[in-house]
Parts: C-alpha cells; sequence; structure tokens
C-alpha cells in the first residue's frame, strides 16, 4: 500500500513565485523516507500541505490512498502525526504528563485509559522518570522524546519529522535517530518522512529525495542519491562523509568496491 | 592579553540544594585577535563562560578583566561603567533571530547603536553598513524583519552586533539550526570579520567547523578549563573524555589506527588529505 502518493504538486504562497514546481513522489507503507534540501527548497511547505495546513494547491495528495479533500481532511490529520523543529515551541503541558496528555484530550480518549498510554509511550522514549517534570528542566533532546511519544500515543500511521533534530546537540540527535529505528522496529507498518537538511541522517532512510527551489533533484536509495556528488554540490548540498572519502579515494586511484557500505567495512578493506 | 580569567568560579544557587558549580576556579587568557573555539558538551560551562566576558554575569569568586574592565567577585574592585566594555565585545546569543523585533530591518540592526547613544540617522548609517557586510543588499533595508528566511534573520541578528563595532564578537552556537548553505556562508563572513582585526570566539558542537576555522580552542568539562590549544594539537587522540567527537577525518583515522595502520595526521584538513594520507601509508 502506499502510505504517501502526490501526484503534481504545485503550490504558491503569492502570484509571483511558485514554492513547489509539479513535484511527484510516492511513499510506501512502512518506508522510511528523507527529504533534503536548503531552507527554502519548499520542504516545510510540503509538510503542511501533506497535513492539510494549506489549501489552495494543484495537483493530488493521496495519504493511505484516500484522497485529501474537505471530507477527508479529519481522517487523515489522525493518521499523520508531526514533529517540528523547535522543540520549545510544540510544548503545551506543565508536566510532560499533561504534555503527552494534551493530545490524548483532543482525541477523547477515556482519562481512566490515559495513565496507561502515557505510561506505554513515555516508557518507549525514555522518559517515564520525567513524568512530573517540567519542559523547562529538559534538554532539547528530551523535549523532542516528550513531543515523539505525545506524537505517537495517538497512534498515528505516518510520521513526519519536519527537521526535528537540527537544533539539538551530537547526542541529542543521535537519540532521536536511536529511537526512531527502534520505533520502526516495533512497529514496522510506520511509515516515517524526514525532512532534513542533515545528510548524515539522510544516509540511514530507505529512500532519499533532494527537492531544489521547489521541484524534484535527485531521488533513489542513498547510495544512489550521493553518488552525484557533483550535481549536489552544485546546489551546495553535501554528501555523507562516508561517500565524500570513498569519491576522494577513489580519485587518488584507490579502488574501493562498490559494496562498501559502512565506515568499518571501508576501514576493514584499507587495512587489508 | 585582553580577556583574562583570575581564579574564577561561578556557582548558580549557592547555598540551596540546587546548588551548581557552573566554573571552577578558571584561569584563561583569550587573545582578543584570534579566531577561538570554545567546546564542551552540554552543561561543561561555555556559556557561563562567554557571559562572564562581557558582564552579564559576575563571578562568585576571582575575577575577569576584558579590556579596562574589571568584573570581579568583589563589588568595590568592579569597574562601574559596563556600557563601554559591552561595545567592545559583542555576544550573539543562540538563535538570536527570535530577538528581532523592529518593523524594518535597519531599524533593528539601528537599534544596538542607537542605545549606545548615536543619533538616529548615523545608526541607520552603520545599520546599513552592517547589513552589506553581512551580505544582505538595498532591497532588504525596509523590509520586515519576520518576512526573511531562518538563515537571512540571523544574518540581521547579527549585523545588529556588528553595527555597533565591536573589537571580539562571541557567538552562541552560530551555525545551530542552519542548513549547510547558511552555516558555511555564516562561518566565512566570520572569517572576514577576524581577518578585518575583530577577534572571534564561537562556542560550537561542531567539530568539523573547529577544524577548519579555528586558530585555537578552548575544551571546557565540568566547569573547568580541559585543554587549551590549536585544533591539530587537540584531534587525533581519543576525546571521549570530554564527550567530545573528533572532526570526522580524524575520528576514521583513528578507526585505522586501532587496526594497526598509523596516518600521518599533520596537516590533515580535509577528505582529499586524508585520501592522500591513506595512499602514502600504502606504499
Amino acid at each position: 500500500m502506499k502510505a504517501i502518493e502526490v501526484k503534481n504538486l504545485t503550490y504558491s504562497y503569492d502570484e509571483s513565485k511558485e514554492v513547489l514546481r509539479d513535484f511527484s513522489f510516492s511513499v510506501e507503507e512502512g518506508e522510511y523516507v528523507a527529504i533534503i534540501g536548503h531552507n527554502g527548497s519548499g520542504k516545510s511547505t510540503l509538510v503542511q500541505l501533506l497535513a492539510g495546513l494549506l489549501s489552495g494547491y494543484k495537483g493530488e495528495i493521496k495519504i493511505l490512498e484516500t484522497l485529501l479533500e474537505k471530507s477527508t481532511l479529519r481522517k487523515i490529520r489522525a493518521d499523520i502525526g508531526l514533529v517540528f523543529q523547535n522543540p520549545d515551541n510544540q510544548f503545551v503541558g506543565s508536566t510532560i504528563r499533561d504534555d503527552i496528555a494534551f493530545g490524548l484530550e483532543n482525541r477523547q480518549v477515556l482519562p481512566a485509559k490515559m495513565d496507561d498510554i502515557i505510561l506505554e509511550y513515555s516508557t518507549k522514549v525514555g522518559m517515564e522518570k520525567f513524568l512530573d517534570s517540567a519542559p523547562e528542566n529538559l534538554s532539547g533532546g528530551q523535549k523532542q522524546r516528550v513531543a515523539i511519544a505525545g506524537i505517537l500515543a495517538m497512534n498515528p500511521k505516518i510520521l513526519i519529522l519536519d527537521e526535528a533534530t537540527s537544533m539539538l546537540d551530537p547526542k541529542g540527535k543521535k537519540g532521536i535517530l536511536d529511537l526512531i529505528k527502534e520505533i520502526r522496529k516495533e512497529n514496522p507498518t510506520l511509515t516515517v518522512l524526514s525532512i532534513t537538511h542533515d545528510v548524515e541522517e539522510a544516509a540511514g532512510a530507505d529512500k532519499v529525495l533532494v527537492l531544489n527551489d521547489g521541484a524534484l533533484y535527485l531521488e533513489g536509495t542513498p547510495d544512489e542519491v550521493f553518488s552525484h556528488e557533483e550535481e549536489l554540490k552544485k546546489i551546495r548540498l553535501g554528501v555523507p562523509f562516508l561517500r565524500s572519502l570513498i569519491n576522494a579515494l577513489l580519485e587518488q586511484g584507490i579502488e574501493v568496491p562498490t559494496s562498501i557500505k559502512t565506515e568499518e567495512e571501508l576501514r576493514d578493506f584499507l587495512c587489508r | 592579553m585582553p580577556i583574562k580569567f583570575i581564579n574564577v568560579s561561578h556557582i548558580y544557587s549557592p547555598k540551596t540544594p540546587m546548588r551548581f558549580d557552573a566554573l571552577k576556579n578558571i584561569n584563561l587568557d583569550l587573545d582578543e585577535k584570534k579566531f577561538t573555539a570554545l567546546v564542551g558538551k552540554t552543561g561543561s560551562g561555555k556559556s557561563t563562560l562567554i557571559n562572564h566576558i562581557n558582564g552579564l554575569l559576575h563571578p562568585t569568586e576571582g575575577k575577569v578583566l576584558a579590556f579596562d574592565y574589571v568584573n570581579s567577585s568583589n563589588k568595590k574592585e568592579r569597574t562601574k561603567n559596563v556600557k563601554d566594555l559591552r561595545k567592545r565585545i559583542g555576544l550573539v546569543f543562540q538563535f538570536p533571530e527570535y530577538q528581532l523585533f523592529e518593523e524594518t530591518v535597519e531599524k533593528d540592526v539601528a537599534f544596538g547603536p542607537r542605545n549606545f547613544g548615536i543619533p538616529q540617522e548615523e545608526a541607520i548609517k552603520q545599520a546599513h553598513e552592517a547589513l552589506l557586510q553581512i551580505g544582505l543588499d538595498e532591497s532588504f533595508f525596509t523590509r520586515s524583519p519576520f518576512d526573511l528566511s531562518g538563515g537571512e534573520k540571523r544574518k540581521v541578528a547579527i549585523a545588529g552586533i556588528l553595527a555597533i563595532h565591536p573589537d571580539v564578537l562571541i557567538l552562541d552556537e552560530p551555525t545551530a539550526g542552519l542548513d549547510p548553505k547558511a552555516a558555511e556562508d555564516t562561518m566565512e563572513l566570520f572569517k572576514e570579520i577576524n581577518k578585518s582585526g575583530v577577534g572571534i570566539i564561537f562556542v560550537t558542537h561542531d567539530m568539523n567547523l573547529v577544524l577548519e576555522y579555528a586558530e585555537e580552542v578552548v575544551v571546557m568539562d565540568e566547569g573547568e578549563v580541559a585543554k587549551q590549544c590549536s585544533p591539530e594539537e587537540l584531534f587525533g587522540e581519543d576525546l571521549s573524555k570530554y564527550s567530545l567527537q573528533n572532526p570526522d577525518i580524524y575520528r576514521f583515522a583513528l578507526m585505522m589506527k586501532e587496526k594497526g595502520i598509523d596516518l600521518k595526521l599533520d596537516g590533515l584538513n580535509d577528505v582529499n588529505s586524508l585520501a592522500k594520507a591513506i595512499k602514502e601509508s600504502k606504499k
């Protein structure tokens, strides 16, 4: 089943400039897709369109094979969970418990059931010991964990991360990425769409889409996309460290086999 | 050495169960002309340290000398006028774009100079100069700062400090949250500003930036200065004791060392030099 199917999507905030131009892509259920591109490339606009937060676009959006339109908006929003960039901008509760409960209240979950759900999801993200803490006492990474718990508690079928790690320090970032991996292992039908400008993060996805200036620039597996170092450099996106090192080694005449996928494998090859 | 920490300690919430020793007996000299990186894990004291340099925090013990300003734990020793210090040392906080507030870009940038008593017309002129310096042309001057992209907003916020013509610019994670293109532009800009004679002290978690830009690096660990040296001296040894990671190329060189291949680390500064060193080792 296709979790997301977008056909010929075009959108502009005002007449003068199209933020998205004839953009088509699809994501299979359970797939982890990264969309990379610069600020202003149309990434965040895309997220808002998918969640039905903007109207007046041309083209077609289908979420879980349901066409996005007025009558299906409620259902589609219930299927999508969004986590944004700045952890401080999405905290609504005065404690972690309240914050996770907020989403559940909006979904009219019975209070008797709430405590169990809150405990389950806070445990899943490793924040169960902080349930009565106030958000200001948490680090950025911890706040993002709570945001993710609050979203997962509502049982979405599609998780969209909009630059969810870009404000975190390296440790916080790695923690969130590991968490996403675990969640996907537990729930293999969960579809993850990650909007990011971090190429190292994108390297861990099943599929990478590169957006440039509102249009699709490159598409494929991380390997395929990041083998186009020159094209990516042209729009001033880098490639992951491993890929750029392999390219530099090839230039030095060291024949690195294409089967190498990790730094460890490359090291072992070089240390033979 | 115009910036000097002498036995500086800083304790948050002393005499309470929440007591936190953020700085512990710091002795540190910072060169006011250099491009200096300040690194260390979250909570190691980096922000507390920079807030002492321009007098936002006073030491619990010891004193900080910055140009001719004395920031001492002893109230009687403290220089009365902090304004001159703030003019000479400009501090740009994390995510400074959240502090924009004026109707137009030029007014926002002129707010700083105006606060230092510069008449409106002259302040606007200085604002224009700072905006051009930072790469925002005339078309931006009268726009609302809130209509700009994230990277542009940050530039406006930094221009607001540059317009004051500080001798030293302190930046707390200037590239956090920026896309790679904007981050590179921002760092290149600081490099230019540094060349024009303004000292730069920047806090960062990104060791690749430290390697590429810094002349000197100060490592903070648990409220103490663990190391002060050149990036080349710092990198290439195991940094996990400071909860830091080496830049990618040094990290990979260390992985090879574990397998018994010792690469020449001198002059290692990008993937091409690493690839050359690897080729060299295979001969």
